[in-house]
């Protein structure tokens, strides 16, 4: 059995080979290559802890405290697959998205580099999901933090630029916080080992450790975009390419907040749970309702996003091994749903050059395989049955109500309204999808790019009587060019679907994901 | 098996719909490719009708359980669930056979048929679920698929689709909070269970539980307050759609107050639920009822367009279905329950009258119709047939259920609601005289000298839902008989039926010799108006208006703005109503919440890191301030 410190070496070690060699064909094959052998081993590593207990990792032979420890049990080897996964399908659609995504001077260069900062951030996830001491627990935050910052302002426009030193303060501030947790931690432990840290702190006066566990929890809840500390997230997400907007709502704030949730309830015990139970559900109210009154499509998701893992967070601040049972299960269903939806809508921003919903009326007919995915990923995320997100919700529901505290029924409450409201508002895109006639049908350089890949050669598109209509205030245009059939590309294609398989099984096969989560859930409690 | 057939027919058309959808494109050759459909269509809801009719027998002894996505949901034929999946099976093949040739064009709505076995698949899914958790489930499916279905009109219909989905969205989760409650004071989801359980309860806990359970059976139903999204979603679809819909799509709620009242929960919990006289989900479901009669019938008489009225109808006359049933007197529940064959019955030949108007003149505006009668007679003769029956006249069938409704309100003591459906037939019989006068009666526009009867594929449809119509008229211990089954199977006392009407034990009602007394009057005045013999044709540009003759140019056409001197006095309350304000204002908040909660994302970074700063403060000072 390989050893799992192959998690964070390979990816680390591939992403210097990317640089060195410095051609961009080359690097999208070693990614890939790296990351699919990740992808094969991960499965091994999750039966083997299954079978055999946790295991622990040892650097070098020096022990803890002075050594570097690691461990990997049922819930860091679950992430580890996930991460894996989902890494892979995003590099996938990275291959024919990425010369698409920046339109700045030397971006054909700038590709090695996106595939290399790409690299870092699933080593960077790998380590926190890993790691045993909470030095390295910041070390590895670190990296994951600096590799999206620069990922966020990868197609150097203006927003973009803007969003990714936003996203780069607040992640300061929030190191910063969590910088001075570690050092107050030391001063009492003497050692940075989170299973010596709990317990000095379990002995240290109650203001204390509650300082350490507010300045933690603050620090690390801005990458987890806790209520109110997601400020960042909205511009980020909607900013970023949509790669990495999939990968940052579809598993890095989830790793985040499991790794803050873990060390909260293994380090602080009770301390913050009633305070996050309230700024969940605060999250889930706020991040639905603005997400209700925006007009750009990535916005929108991204505030989806905040309240969706407000969801997730309230059921793991329910103090309950169900409860956190039930919020591992949204969060593999959110890691599903959102990525796919990220991942369409950057075809669909590509295809119209535009971030406005509206603009997007009737592209259903040019890109009917995105719309068809757009549909299913949202429908889970709503929570229709049969879909994985009905399960998880449901189960989430049944949890609150047996916690049989105001704060639970007040989640129900809040949850069942959060999810009319998101229904109206990834309906109404879905109507603007599947809408009358398409609004200024572009026939730039994107559109002959696909023309010539889309062998399915013109479909005539015009109709009659919807169209008519319009036909004098699109201009002849719309009716004459006859827009070609654009959809996504094979490889996007390909990851979309896997995504979405996500949301289509994991709905199906639920007894056996709910099986899959069970030890996952009871690692959590443990450290 | 008959249930799994039930449920896989429509789920396998569903899903074979899809797939040839995909692998037939319909932009290359919709010829082809909409003969397929329909083909799949007529096989399919013909054979799920066939095998709806064959399993009357194991309704009461037939249940199946499967274990899917980890839960056991169970499915059984009552007799109740009997009742409504023929009705569903039936009209939705009498829908399909219309929409052959009355969908106007098939390329524009390339899905209608596989949405319409999803919707089917999850209405028969709800109809035979016999636990709560399979009930939701299906529930949502239906829900989804409606709002897909709507999805399948134009511009208008697919806005109108979307409000429909919120309502849809707000019933279901009701029902999920429902369900829940329940599933936490019961333990269990299963409808025996919850039946003992809630013979022991008190009126609280059960109240609570029929409140978050009845309240999305009625916003299904369009009940008074809630009944706003169904005008727009219903109108603006296709009108064969429309027909479909309005007949008994809607009727699912009805179907779940009943099964809830009655059935589900046990017969005590009408009795438990109640505060004291006055006060109980009964009395409250009652008044619900009346006002849905009255309101959106007054509503209809001022509508401009044809559809548009019949769906405020169908509004309305859920109304006297609501009321029947929560009398819950044996005439009520019978007369609730038939009332909804009879208006699926009616309902949709009207709409299929006005589908055959509009498929020759393309339009159902009120305003512009006028004078069909000699070019499209069927669809006249089908309209009247239908209005008869929709006022509750002699001698068609909505007589025998509104007389039953009528009876049972009076001698269980209700005579206000009694009197308010009064009021809203008079309603009734105003808005479909203003209906089939401006369609087929006065006047014929000159541009529509050309139009012609539609085809046999529209009219067959027609002729046989007046024979419906009028043979449940003469002959309605064949409906009435059904209920006396579901009246028994419930525990209830049965009504006693016989062939043509009501037994003399429980009020004498026979409608054949309404039907003889009835002709031979038509006869009689048939007689003396020969006799009489003071015919003269006069053609229809001989008018005139005020002493001042018009000439040929200017037909003096009265069709315009009916009834324009009521609307003066009641439109006003009756457009913008109290209920509409309401719902605009709950959009308003929700629409200013989210205004608001944006802005807290300045985008300006230095009040964002005040945000953490302030929430570290707050954390530590409630956290700490707590010891």
């Amino acid at each position: 059995m390989v050893s799992p410190m192959i998690l964070i070496a390979l990816p680390l070690a591939t992403a210097f080979l990317i640089v060195l060699i410095g051609s961009r064909v080359a690097a999208r094959w070693l990614a890939l290559a790296a990351v699919a052998l990740l992808v094969g081993l991960a499965p091994f590593w999750f039966a083997d802890i299954l079978r055999n207990g946790p295991m622990s990792i040892v650097l070098a032979d020096v022990l803890p405290p002075l050594g570097i420890a690691f461990g990997l049990d049922a819930l860091s080897a679950g992430f580890v697959l996930l991460i894996a996964v989902s890494g892979l399908l995003v590099l996938l659609y990275s291959v024919p998205y990425i010369p698409h995504a920046g339109q700045f001077e030397g971006a054909k260069k700038a590709e090695t580099r996106y595939y290399a900062l790409f690299l870092l951030l699933m080593a960077g996830s790998f380590g926190l999901v890993m790691t045993k001491d909470i030095f390295n627990l910041f070390v590895f935050f670190e990296i994951l933090c600096i590799s999206s910052y620069i990922l966020v302002a990868y197609s150097q426009e203006e927003r973009s630029l803007e969003a990714g030193i936003k996203y780069m303060i607040l992640g300061s501030i929030g190191s910063a916080f969590m910088l001075v947790a570690i050092g107050l931690s030391y001063r009492v432990a003497g050692s940075l080992a989170m299973n010596d840290i709990g317990l000095a702190l379990a002995a240290a006066p109650h203001g204390y450790a509650l300082l350490v566990a507010v300045l933690f929890t603050l620090g690390f809840g801005i990458e987890a975009a806790i209520f109110p500390l997601n400020t960042w997230l909205p511009d980020a997400h909607s900013s970023a390419p949509s790669s990495i907007s999939a990968v940052l709502s579809g598993f890095v704030i989830e790793v985040a907040l499991v790794v803050l949730v873990r060390i909260g309830i293994s380090v602080f015990g009770t301390l913050m749970e009633p305070a996050l139970g309230v700024l969940a559900l605060a999250g889930v109210v706020v991040g639905e309702l603005a997400a209700l009154g925006q007009k750009e499509l990535k916005r929108t998701l991204a505030f989806s996003s905040i309240g969706q893992v407000s969801i997730m967070l309230f059921a793991f601040s329910l103090g309950t091994q169900s409860g956190d049972w039930a919020g591992l299960g949204q969060l593999l269903m959110h890691t599903g749903a959102k990525s796919a939806l990220f991942l369409v809508s950057g075809y669909f921003i590509l295809r119209t050059g535009s971030h406005e919903i509206e603009s997007y009326r009737g592209l259903a007919r040019r890109m009917p395989a995105a719309a068809a995915f757009f549909s299913l990923a949202a429908l889970s995320l709503v929570g229709m049955p049969p879909f994985f997100g009905f399960f998880t919700k449901f189960r989430i529901i049944e949890v609150a109500a047996a916690a049989r505290s105001a704060l639970g029924y007040a989640g129900i409450v809040v949850i069942l309204f959060g999810t009319v409201i998101e229904a109206v508002y990834l309906f109404r895109i879905v109507r603007v999808l599947y809408g009358g006639a398409i609004e200024g049908a572009r026939s730039d350089a994107l559109v002959g790019i696909e023309a010539a890949a889309g062998a399915d050669g013109a479909t005539p598109f015009a109709d009659g009587a919807t169209q008519g209509a319009l036909a004098n205030a699109a201009g002849s245009l719309a009716s004459a060019a006859t827009p070609t059939r654009a959809d996504l590309p094979a490889l996007a294609w390909i990851a979309v679907a896997g995504f979405v398989a996500l949301v289509l099984v994991g709905g199906f096969a639920f007894p056996w994901f709910d099986q899959a989560l069970q030890p996952i859930a009871a690692a959590l409690a443990t450290l | 098996m008959s249930i799994t057939t039930l449920l896989l027919v429509p789920l396998a058309g569903f899903l074979g719909g899809l797939a040839l959808a995909a692998l037939v494109p319909g932009s290359k050759s919709p010829r082809t490719s909409g003969a397929i459909q329909k083909f799949v269509a007529v096989a399919g809801f013909a054979l799920l009708f066939v095998e709806a009719l064959a399993t009357r027998s194991s309704a009461g002894v037939s249940s199946i359980e499967l274990w899917l996505f980890g839960f056991p949901l169970h499915f059984a034929m009552t007799q109740l669930s009997w009742y409504f999946i023929a009705m569903v099976t039936g009209i939705t093949l009498v829908t399909v056979l219309f929409s052959l040739q009355g969908l106007r064009d098939n390329g524009k709505y390339p899905l209608y048929y596989v949405w319409l076995f999803a919707k089917t698949f999850g209405m028969l899914g709800v109809l035979l679920a016999n636990d709560l958790l399979s009930f939701f489930i299906m529930w949502e499916v239906m829900s989804w698929c409606t709002y897909f279905l709507l999805q399948q009109g134009g511009e208008k219909s697919k806005r109108a689709a979307g409000s429909y989905l919120v309502y849809a969205v707000v019933a279901g989760m009701t029902l999920l909070g429902g369900l829940m409650y329940v599933l936490f004071h019961v333990g269990s989801v299963e409808f025996d269970a919850i039946s003992k359980a809630f013979a022991g309860f008190g009126a609280g806990s059960v109240i609570v539980a029929l409140v978050l359970i009845l309240i999305p059976m009625l916003i299904e139903a369009a009940a008074y307050p809630a009944h706003w999204w169904l005008p727009s979603a219903y109108a603006n679809a296709e009108t064969g759609i429309s027909a479909y819909l309005a007949a008994i799509s809607t009727r699912i709620g009805i179907y779940g107050m009943t099964f809830f009242l009655f059935a589900g929960f046990g017969l005590s919990v009408i009795n438990i639920a109640s505060v004291n006289k006055f006060v109980s989900v009964q009395e409250v479901l009652m008044v619900i009822g009346a006002f849905t009669m009255v309101v959106p019938t007054f509503t209809a008489l001022f509508q401009h367009d044809a559809k548009e009225l019949m769906t405020w109808h169908s509004i309305g006359q859920g109304g006297y279905m609501i009321v029947g049933i929560a009398s819950s007197t044996t005439l009520g529940i019978a007369g609730g329950l038939f009332h909804v064959f009879n208006h699926m019955a009616y309902v949709s030949l009207i709409l299929f009258s006005i589908a055959a108007v509009e498929y020759r003149t393309g339009t159902t505006n009120l305003n512009k119709l006028g004078g069909l009668i000699k070019k499209q007679p069927i669809a006249y003769l089908g309209m009247l047939f239908g209005i008869i029956g929709l006022a509750g006249i002699p001698p068609m069938n909505g007589f025998v259920s509104k007389w039953l409704i009528y009876r049972a309100l009076i001698l269980s003591g209700h005579p206000f609601i009694a009197l308010s459906a009064i009021i809203a037939t008079l309603g009734t019989i105003l808005s479909v005289y203003k209906l089939i006068h401006n369609t087929f009666l006065g006047q014929l526009p000159e541009r529509y000298n050309d139009v012609k009867e539609v085809g046999w594929g529209m009219r067959l449809p027609i002729i046989f839902m007046m024979a419906v119509v009028w043979f449940t008229g003469i002959f309605p211990g064949t409906i009435l008989s059904v209920i006396a089954d579901i009246q028994k199977s419930l525990g209830l006392e049965a009504i006693a039926v016989t062939a043509h009407g009501v037994a003399p034990s429980m009020g004498q009602l026979n409608m054949l010799v309404i039907n003889i007394v009835f002709i031979a009057a038509l006869l009689v005045s048939w007689l003396i108006y020969l006799a009489a013999g003071k015919r003269k044709h006069i053609g229809q540009y001989d008018n005139y208006a005020a002493g001042h003759f018009l000439d040929a140019s200017i037909p003096y056409n009265y069709n315009y703005d009916f009834y324009a001197g009521m609307d003066h006095i009641f439109g006003p309350a009756l457009h913008k109503p109290p209920v509409k304000r309401f719902e605009q204002s709950i959009v308003a908040v929700v629409a200013g919440a989210s205004e608001y909660l944006r802005r807290l994302f300045t985008g300006n970074v230095t009040t964002y890191a005040a945000y953490v700063v302030a929430a570290a403060v707050v954390v530590l000072l409630a956290l700490g301030g707590g010891r």
